[in-house]
């Protein structure tokens, strides 16, 4: 009986929207539209007409005036070629606006969790819930310090990771040195986000209780890493809202903008990627 | 020494004896000696207030740079509880020696722990500015703690590695302060205080909880 169950649910799993797809074939289509930022959904009854829908189980389109927000979409990017034989890395960082919420205080945080030239012997560690009891969501206040200049040990060990200095040098450094990346608030920094005032300064002043309130509802900073890619192409999710108020609640998540910065790292060498650097994404439900 | 030791090298007039080294007493009874010298180590404890503003608005999680009225109260806060404290231990010290003054007690362990809470801001402002120049993840000692321990620590938190670095930092200072008392004592005069002085260990270790607290506290 509990079989039958089983094979049941399965089934019915197969029958209904696949939310998960394969990023490889994904970017593998999309390197073929050219560089660029493309949305794709799973192939189902939110796919609209813009959308380029070719029955492997996805639908895609470049990013446009109005976007479909959906869910069970991802982001791609489509970059220019990657020198071949290197390791690549991307900071992606989303800034997002939605119409029933504002004020995030926690930043979605993300790294590989993969084997890098650096570490080729042992993949990076996730998050451990003993020091980040909400996962990969970090308080807002430590990620802004952390790039301001107040280390926090937290983010060197379990956000940032090390990179080697030069394309196929021996000698690694971290993505947080700030010897190297010397104005980190530019590189990391979330734009027009201020520190939230402590619990003693609220209790103590109105000024920067009024002052620390901003306006967005979802904020992300993630890397990407890729050792010698085939395809100068990854895929990440969309905006997420990182308010520790609701994060395990379901809410009706409307978001109408998002302002996205992506750059790749070439050793202390660090670029804008192209239109997508500074991109505003206007959303539609 | 012992305490015991020290007192019977004192004159029973409240004067001054001359005696060996006392390796373990904070040097707080000449800043009760005279009304000079008091309000001189009075005046000396105002440093406190910049090097506790560097530290609280450098802490990871701590004040915001400018947020001066935070940085005030936690200040004032530190004070009333290194005076509270005081005023608990010269009470017990008192309590211990009848013959003692205890309206003196108390103004040489406010002094002492004020000092002593002074010099030890100063050593992990140090500390910390160094850590931040060099990239380190905290502090020096905090660094080292933090990398360490298996899965890393929030420093300042509560934990014991928070408490084990600011001890380490109160006994660098007390190190410090010692240093300092050995080399003045080879050139003046080498007599101690009628009073019993406050042992540098107890000094050491009510410096690191009031600062943990503050610390702590300012990052929430």
């Amino acid at each position: 009986m509990k079989r039958l169950f089983l094979s049941a649910g399965l089934v019915i799993q197969m029958c209904g929207v696949s939310v998960a797809f394969d990023d490889s074939s994904v970017c593998e289509r999309l390197t073929k539209e050219g560089p660029g930022l493309y949305l794709a959904y799973p192939d189902g009854p939110k796919a609209s007409a813009t959308f380029k829908c070719e029955g492997s189980g996805y639908c895609f389109s470049r990013i446009g005036s109005q976007n479909l927000f959906d869910d069970y979409g991802r982001l791609f990017l489509v970059s220019a070629t990657t020198p071949p034989g290197e390791e690549v890395v991307w900071h992606v960082r989303m800034q997002t606006r939605a119409r029933n919420l504002d004020s995030a205080d926690l930043a979605y945080l993300s790294r590989p969790t993969t084997t890098t030239r650096c570490s080729p012997t042992e993949a990076l560690p996730t998050f451990p819930s003993s020091s980040f009891p909400l996962g990969p969501f970090s308080p807002l206040n430590d990620y802004i310090d952390h790039h301001e200049g107040r280390p926090v040990g937290l983010l060197t060990r379990y956000f940032h990771f090390q990179i080697q200095e030069t394309p196929g040098s021996k000698r690694c450094i971290s993505t947080d040195n700030r010897a190297a990346f010397r104005d980190q608030k530019n590189i990391y920094g979330f734009e027009n986000v201020e520190r939230l005032p402590k619990e003693v300064a609220q209790a103590l002043t109105i000024r920067t209780a009024q002052a620390s309130a901003n306006a967005y509802a979802g904020l992300s900073s993630e890397f990407i890493y890729r050792d010698d890619p085939k395809l100068p192409c990854f895929g990440f999710g969309l905006p997420q809202p990182t308010r520790s108020a609701f994060l395990n609640e379901k809410i009706n998540w409307a978001p109408y903008q998002t302002k996205i910065w992506i750059k790749r790292f070439r050793g202390k060498q660090i670029t804008a990627e192209g239109d997508a650097n500074g991109r505003v994404i206007q959303w539609l439900q | 020494m012992s305490a015991t030791a020290d007192r019977a090298s004192q004159t029973a007039g409240g004067g001054r004896a001359k005696t060996s080294f006392p390796w373990s007493r904070f040097p707080a009874g000449w800043a009760v000696e005279s009304a000079s010298s008091e309000r001189f180590s009075a005046r000396l404890i105002w440093l406190l207030v910049p090097i506790q503003y560097y530290v609280l608005t450098h802490l990871a999680g701590g004040v915001a740079v400018g947020d001066l009225l935070s940085v005030v109260v936690l200040t004032m806060t530190s004070f009333i509880a290194l005076f509270f404290l005081s005023f608990l231990l010269a009470s017990f010290v008192a309590w211990r020696n009848p013959d003692q003054d205890r309206r003196a007690l108390t103004r040489m362990w406010m002094i002492a722990l004020l000092m002593g809470t002074t010099c030890t801001y100063a050593v992990f402002a140090l500390s910390l500015w160094i850590g931040i120049r060099q990239g380190l993840t905290a502090d020096v000692v905090g660094d080292f703690l933090f990398w360490r321990s298996a899965d890393g620590v929030r420093i300042p938190g509560l934990n014991y590695q928070t408490i084990a670095s600011y001890l380490i930092y109160s006994s660098i200072a007390m190190l410090l302060i010692l240093l300092i008392r050995l080399m003045s004592w080879r050139m003046a005069s080498r007599t101690t205080a009628a009073l019993a002085e406050p042992p540098f260990f107890v000094v050491a270790v009510f410096v690191t909880a009031v600062m943990s607290g503050i610390n702590i506290f300012a990052t929430f």
